[in-house]
């Protein structure tokens, strides 16, 4: 009887010991596969800047230069001429990626709902000179999912 | 016998202690002379993590200066940007609708306990107890989460604007703080089971480190570490900026000044700014969370210093307006700066092994002192 007893006792004993481990090894998961699986981001993720185009597939920025002046590392560089219709566009926007800080001065300091935050996040690359982000690339990425504008006093 | 013993050979050791020690919290070198094993001075060298941060501020306008103050104290950025904005206000003279103030106060008490959090980490950490720091963490990442879906950033949020905030709180922040504070409330225990009330741990932090209160008012201590000798002197209830004259809650105060106290008070204050969260959720009014701002942020001419709480200590900004659309001088008056001189005081005539406890115990994040 004492060894049945004993027995007992140790399995009892062992499963005690081992109550946090079961417990962890029966619930569910929260280890995600990157980079298979990825991670929902919160709207208003604060990626990097992207131009965002209008309907036609168009900047909508006009370089009156604002988002320049607001840019506290100074990495925007834009440089515009009239257009067919007499209107100001933008022809060069250039990003430098290796000093911006994400801080999201330039999109509120746009008047022309030409900029946002995209919400990427794997920055890295080879030449330092592929992070200097062009025009084309950035309006590209400003068609993608993820982009948002929040600017001061939204609600998200 | 005894004449041998008295002609042993005795010389004090001056050794490094950093620029890379895992537990120095970041780059501080200390210098340090020894007896033995006994700790006879400390000099701690610092400015490895210098960047111009208050020279820089005089190059970019009032505005642009926010983002770079969240990289002083880089584990509490929203509370940096509270000293500046607060400060910058002042001197405007700008008013702040009272839904901007509560959601200031919520943010900043969850930043608190956010700080406090990695505190607890990495003080288990210093003193070998790493479990404590993956469970501090657990609960931390609930909270970054909060904060990234808030403010956009997980570390660098350039959230408090002035005139109030950048944006409002999404639908389900206070389900998700709430549920937070309930998950903290348990983990909370759990930290106390694991690491406070552990007899090593206890061994180690009773008694060491003492620093009594009128050397703590003498260096100039403040935060927690003030608190902890005794001195019952919180901005948040001695000079109420915000609402914080709104919430009821208690200054936890210690007693010896030792190491376990200043523990037991950055535990206890967590449980406190819980409650603060919890009152601020309940009677969170309606309304913008931005005031009237002008579209050019040039303030008058004159200066203004604010103080906020931060969970280091008091965090102050001193700025100086010429009139222009940049500050003529933003002076930061950092608590880590303070208490880091302190070490010397607490760690001199113990041994060396429980200098890393003493490091531990006043929290600093070098990115603020040396700024």
């Amino acid at each position: 009887m004492s060894y049945v007893r004993n027995v007992a006792n140790v399995v009892a004993t062992l499963l005690v010991g081992l109550r946090v481990t079961l417990r962890e090894w029966f619930s569910r998961s929260i280890t995600l596969q990157y980079p298979e699986q990825r991670w929902e981001l919160p709207r208003g993720y604060r990626g990097h800047p992207v131009l965002l185009s209008d309907e036609e597939g168009k900047t909508k920025c006009t370089a009156c230069g604002l988002c320049v002046r607001a840019c506290p590392t100074d990495v925007i560089t834009v440089k515009g001429a009239k257009g067919e219709d007499g209107k100001r566009v933008a022809t060069e926007w250039v990003l430098d990626m290796s000093r911006c800080i994400q801080c999201n001065l330039c999109v509120e300091a746009c008047k022309f709902d030409a900029l946002a935050m995209s919400d990427r996040y794997e920055l890295a690359c080879y030449r330092r000179e592929d992070l200097l982000y062009d025009m084309d690339t950035l309006l590209e990425l400003g068609r993608g999912d993820g982009v948002a504008a929040i600017t001061v006093g939204d609600k998200l | 016998m005894t004449s041998a013993k008295q002609e042993l050979h005795r010389e004090e050791m001056v050794i490094n202690m950093g620029p890379q020690h895992p537990s120095t919290h970041g780059v501080l070198r200390a210098v340090v002379t020894l007896e033995g094993e006994t700790v006879r001075g400390v000099d701690p060298v610092i400015g490895y993590l210098h960047r111009c941060f208050e020279k820089i501020c005089e190059q970019k306008t009032w505005t642009q200066v926010i983002p770079y103050t969240d990289r002083t104290d880089y584990v509490a950025a929203l509370t940096n940007e509270l000293a500046y904005v607060l400060a910058v206000e002042k001197l405007m003279g700008l008013e702040v609708p009272e839904r901007a103030q509560y959601i200031r106060v919520i943010m900043a008490e969850l930043q608190r306990i956010a700080s406090h959090l990695l505190w607890f980490g990495t003080f288990g950490n210093d003193l070998g107890a790493f479990t404590p720091f993956l469970y501090a963490f657990r609960e931390r990442e609930t909270l970054i989460d909060i904060f990234e879906k808030t403010t956009g950033a997980r570390l660098t949020y350039n959230y408090i604007r002035l005139g109030g905030v950048r944006n409002d709180l999404p639908a389900d922040f206070e389900r998700e703080t709430l549920a937070f504070l309930e998950k903290l409330e348990k983990g909370l225990e759990e930290y106390h089971n694991l690491l406070i009330g552990n007899a090593i741990f206890e061994y180690r932090t009773k008694g060491l480190g003492v620093l009594t209160a009128e050397q703590a008012v003498a260096w100039g201590a403040s935060g927690p570490t003030l608190r902890a000798s005794g001195v019952a002197w919180d901005l948040r209830k001695s000079e109420p900026y915000l609402v914080y004259d709104r919430f009821d809650f208690e200054v936890p105060v210690g007693q010896k000044g030792d190491i376990y106290d200043r523990c037991i008070c950055r535990m206890k204050e967590m449980e406190e700014s819980a409650k603060i969260v919890r009152q601020a959720l309940e009677g969170l009014p309606e309304g913008d969370v931005v005031g009237k701002v002008p579209r050019v942020i040039k303030p008058p001419q004159g200066q203004a210093y604010a103080a906020v709480e931060a969970p280091r200590g008091e965090l102050g900004c001193f700025v100086v307006s010429d009139g222009g659309i940049k500050p003529y001088r933003v002076k930061w008056r950092s608590p880590c700066f303070v208490h880091l001189q302190l070490l010397d005081v607490i760690a001199r005539g113990e041994l060396v092994a429980d200098f890393i406890a003493n490091i531990g115990s006043i929290d600093i994040i070098l990115g603020e002192v040396d700024r």
